[in-house]
């Protein structure tokens, strides 16, 4: 078998030869061994994980108080401080919709309430931003700065079938395989224009017929190799090989004239935004052209505002643009139908999180520290929206106990909730009831 | 079984000292009692031979050391214009920037894959094209027609010596397939230079090259 052979036989030419996408998922489902004994019910699952890194301040998006009732003279009683005065945006700007309240800085997202759910007063295990991000992604608790599972991104991806050229896309954040297939690695890149630069021909490229001689090397190589380690180097090899004759590198050419339109509907280049509006806009191209099963994208960076100026001049603006990448790609996937019936959104789950949250007290430099809560939102893959899971206490924004099977906080006999909680409740939501991530926690069931 | 237990605590906690025991700053060697050694034989056993094998994990070259190593050996580096790509792409391949990140990520991935074929086509290219040029290069030899096989199979060796560091052995595997990959691509295009090109981007993209 030559390497397009192959490239043929891995669905790569199926895409270029102009095959629906429906045919593409009936293969995948058809030839993915996993997706027959995971107990997966619908396969025609997507996943967005969306990172805001450093750390965000729940009182500007997702879980704000009340100016009023928590004043500055009630401080020392409640250890809460909306800080609202120091922003310069009124006295109270916070968003009010039917179904939740938000903080000044949601961005186009209030629009979107009543597909939205909260899960608020979620505990977390570090206020470190390593360790808490890698327990965020992997929604297990590292040991030290080791990873001790892999990406819930990564677990999904296997799941859901190598049949996809990039089973699990990744930009601008990390991703963690530990016991998966390597074709569930994240491909990662840093940005859009790397991604697209790992796609395309480099600046000097060899001739078909070297390229075919490489690859027979290669694999008499591969055949005679007794190092472990080296069968990882060799598939990894000829994986970018394949991607790189797939022509899906059009797809994510920011410099293209054909990506115009979505350029200007995602607000790239418009001198508002930064990179997490091509992240999204890849997001959307990586899963409606059949790209990818998951997609892992930053969508703010630089959140880490313990000092008085960076939070009360980029901190909510950060975090508008954010969300707003975030509402951008949900609008647009409900506007795009399905193969397969619906729409995208509806088959796409969107996971926003971020390592924890900052303190609800400013510090002696007006800005936040570290804090042991956090919140998370959740929107699409027919969730039932305008809800909130959970709660932070009126003093101190403290983590608090939740029934998981309505929701509401008890403190008698709920739980406290964490990342593992929701990453259960995705599997569950696949079909999956095993624990196959080892999270040793239960779903959220008030969401399934 | 308890009284017992309750006795010899109660004895340990006793603050009175035996009168001929070492006293707080005595520090003279005291001689231990004597213990009798049973040497009587007790049967034989078998001692399988120890079949440890001592060896580290191997690990990839860090962008920085590829980037080193490549120079070094061809007195080229990865450019685009005055870009060097390393630089360009070193967060993506995982480089630190000890403000996010303080380790490098040495997988190698897909994407490092892809980028280590792109420095070493552009690399073993610039390398091939200045030794030709050259009278005294080592491609200059080799990229001339009519060279027989034997001198062409001894710089084979020699490029494996000079890039993965290992010496070529009598009727040696990798050689030989090595020279069957230089055969092909000579059979096809009828140019030793881009036979040669090939050859070079196989030993560069070869693991034996990047990890140690």
């Amino acid at each position: 078998m030559n390497r397009r052979e192959l490239f043929q036989r891995f669905g790569g030419a199926v895409a270029l030869n102009g095959l629906s996408l429906s045919a593409m998922s009936r293969m995948a489902l058809a030839n993915s061994p996993s997706s027959g004994t995971s107990g997966i019910v619908d396969p025609e699952q997507y996943f967005v994980f969306v990172v805001f890194g450093g750390a965000w301040d729940p009182m500007l998006a997702l879980d704000p108080r009340d100016p009023a009732v928590f004043t500055d003279a009630v401080i020392p009683e409640t250890k809460i401080q909306t800080g609202y005065d120091l922003l310069g945006i009124g006295s109270d700007p916070r968003i009010q919709t039917p179904n939740m309240t938000f903080g000044p800085y949601i961005g186009n997202l209030s629009s979107m309430s009543e597909k939205l759910v909260l899960v608020r007063g979620m505990s977390m295990s570090s206020v470190g931003h390593s360790s808490a991000t890698k327990h965020a992604l992997t929604a297990r608790v590292p040991s030290g700065e080791s990873v001790r599972g892999s990406s819930v991104a990564t677990l999904l991806s296997s799941l859901l079938g190598e049949e996809n050229e990039i089973a699990n896309l990744v930009v601008g954040t990390d991703s963690y395989n530990v016991e998966h297939p390597v074709w569930s690695s994240g491909f990662q890149s840093s940005n859009v224009d790397d991604f697209h630069a790992a796609l395309s021909e480099g600046n000097v490229s060899l001739s078909d017929s070297q390229n075919d001689a490489l690859y027979q090397f290669f694999e008499r190589e591969r055949r005679n190799n007794t190092i472990s380690r080296f069968d990882t180097m060799y598939a990894n090899r000829e994986s970018a090989q394949l991607l790189l004759e797939s022509g899906t590198s059009a797809l994510f050419d920011l410099d293209s004239p054909d990506l115009g339109d979505l350029k200007q509907y995602f607000g790239v280049g418009n001198g508002i935004t930064g990179s997490e509006s091509e992240n999204a806009l890849m997001a959307y191209q990586a899963l409606t052209n059949g790209v990818s099963r998951c997609v892992t994208y930053k969508a703010a960076g630089g959140l880490d505002s313990h000092n008085g100026d960076d939070w009360q001049t980029q901190h909510g603006p950060r975090l508008q643009n954010g969300f707003n990448s975030v509402a951008a790609l949900a609008t647009l996937l409900e506007d795009t139908p399905h193969p397969s019936g619906g729409n995208w959104l509806s088959r796409t789950t969107i996971w926003c999180m971020s390592e924890f949250q900052r303190n609800p007290l400013l510090n002696n430099n007006f800005g936040r520290d570290h804090y042991i809560t956090n919140s998370a939102l959740l929107l699409g893959g027919g969730l039932v929206g305008g809800r909130v899971i959970g709660a932070t206490s009126d003093q101190k924004m403290s983590s608090q106990k939740v029934d998981l099977a309505t929701g509401t906080v008890d403190n008698d006999n709920g739980v406290y909730i964490s990342h593992e909680h929701i990453a259960r409740t995705l599997l569950y939501r696949l079909g999956v009831e095993d624990d196959l991530g080892d999270y040793r926690e239960p779903p959220i069931t008030a969401l399934l | 079984m308890k009284s017992v237990i309750v006795l010899m605590l109660s004895w340990g906690c006793t603050s009175s000292v035996p009168s001929d025991g070492p006293s707080s700053t005595d520090t003279s060697p005291v001689e231990n009692p004597s213990i009798d050694v049973n040497e009587e034989l007790l049967g034989d056993v078998e001692l399988s031979e120890d079949t440890t094998v001592v060896a580290r994990r191997r690990v990839r070259m860090n962008v920085d050391q590829l980037n080193q190593s490549m120079q070094q050996i061809t007195g080229v580096e990865w450019k685009s214009g005055n870009t060097v790509l390393w630089d360009r792409y070193s967060s993506t391949l995982g480089v630190p920037d000890f403000e996010e990140r303080t380790s490098e990520d040495l997988e190698g991935s897909v994407i490092f894959q892809k980028f280590l074929q792109d420095a070493a086509t552009y690399t073993c290219n610039s390398w091939i094209e200045n030794e030709s040029e050259d009278g005294d290069g080592y491609f200059y030899v080799v990229t001339q027609e009519g060279q027989t096989s034997s001198v062409l199979k001894a710089h084979i060796g020699h490029l494996r010596y000079l890039i993965h560091g290992i010496s070529s052995g009598e009727e040696d595997a990798f050689d030989e397939s090595v020279w069957d990959l230089y055969q092909l691509v000579y059979q096809r295009t009828e140019n030793s230079v881009s036979a040669w090109q090939t050859v070079c981007v196989a030993m560069f993209t070869h693991p034996n090259f990047y990890t140690y």
